[in-house]
């Protein structure tokens, strides 16, 4: 599990890469939380390297999605393979997020901060 | 369906990565498709974190351990997981309501709910100790199953 982070103009882009299963949701967890921790209130998370996603890893978005609410932050996902697609689709995570295609339209989402 | 892999694991921490990595053996040995393969690792992990969780074993390691078969016959591929915990029926659940706003919306249950979903065949015995068989049929083309719904998702919290 290798997660990469990156600012594009105050938003914090984490890209995860390799499987996201119970063995190393919690790697991914505390970058997340990290990055909270750390002011970002803007967060893409770019599912582009992920091979397929688990339940430990939704309950991560889940969790990060409920907390950037609570904190007026906003979550943007982008690029989710079709394995990760697959089983968003079957836990009906699909209308709890914002998902884009590419990592261009998941920054633009944000060019519209009130 | 003939006899496969077998994998005998400790309870313990590492436990879920030991039967992923005996899934990963399995399936490149039998060079089994994409599609087939995350979708069965996907569910054994499930499956397995679940056992951990609910083992009274667990952490401290008293001998409990969980057995794994990993079996393939023609387009069927079988796993077979057992252990020793008291009798727990993990389908008996009822699942998540996955259609539940985002503040109703608790995690628990979404394992076992993934691996029905993700499988052809779940079933549950007690013998003398919990048996949980999974099954996948290979399909002749792996796309199968895959929505051809749009890339761009409009959906919105």
């Amino acid at each position: 599990m290798n997660i990469h982070q990156s600012n594009h103009d105050g938003v914090t882009v984490i890209a995860p890469s390799g499987r996201i299963d119970t063995t190393t949701s919690g790697a991914v967890e505390e970058a997340v939380r990290r990055a909270v921790d750390g002011g970002a209130r803007d967060l893409v998370i770019d599912f582009a390297g992920v091979e397929y996603i688990s339940s430990a890893g939704l309950r991560v978005c889940l969790v990060l999605a409920k907390r950037l609410r609570d904190l007026q932050g906003r979550l943007v996902l982008c690029r989710l393979p079709e394995p990760v697609r697959q089983v968003f689709r079957l836990a009906g995570f699909m209308p709890l997020f914002r998902i884009e295609a590419s990592s261009e339209a998941a920054l633009a989402a944000f060019a519209t901060r009130p | 369906m003939r006899p496969g892999r077998h994998a005998h694991i400790a309870i313990g921490g590492l436990t879920v990565s030991e039967a992923a990595d005996e899934l990963d053996v399995f399936c490149t040995a039998e060079r089994l498709p994409d599609d087939a393969a995350w979708r069965l690792r996907v569910a054994l992990d499930e499956i397995v974190a679940n056992i951990v969780a609910h083992s009274p074993h667990c952490p401290a390691a008293t001998g409990a351990a969980v057995d794994v078969w990993f079996c393939r016959d023609g387009a069927m591929v079988e796993v077979i997981v057992a252990d020793d915990g008291p009798a727990f029926d993990p389908l008996a659940r009822t699942g998540p309501d996955v259609s539940a706003p985002l503040e109703r919306r608790q995690p628990g249950g979404l394992g076992i709910a993934l691996v029905k979903a993700l499988m052809d065949e779940v079933r549950y015995e007690r013998t003398s100790r919990n048996v949980l068989t999974i099954r996948k049929r290979l399909d002749a083309s792996p796309a199968a199953g895959a929505a051809g719904a749009d890339e761009h998702s409009p959906e919105q919290s």
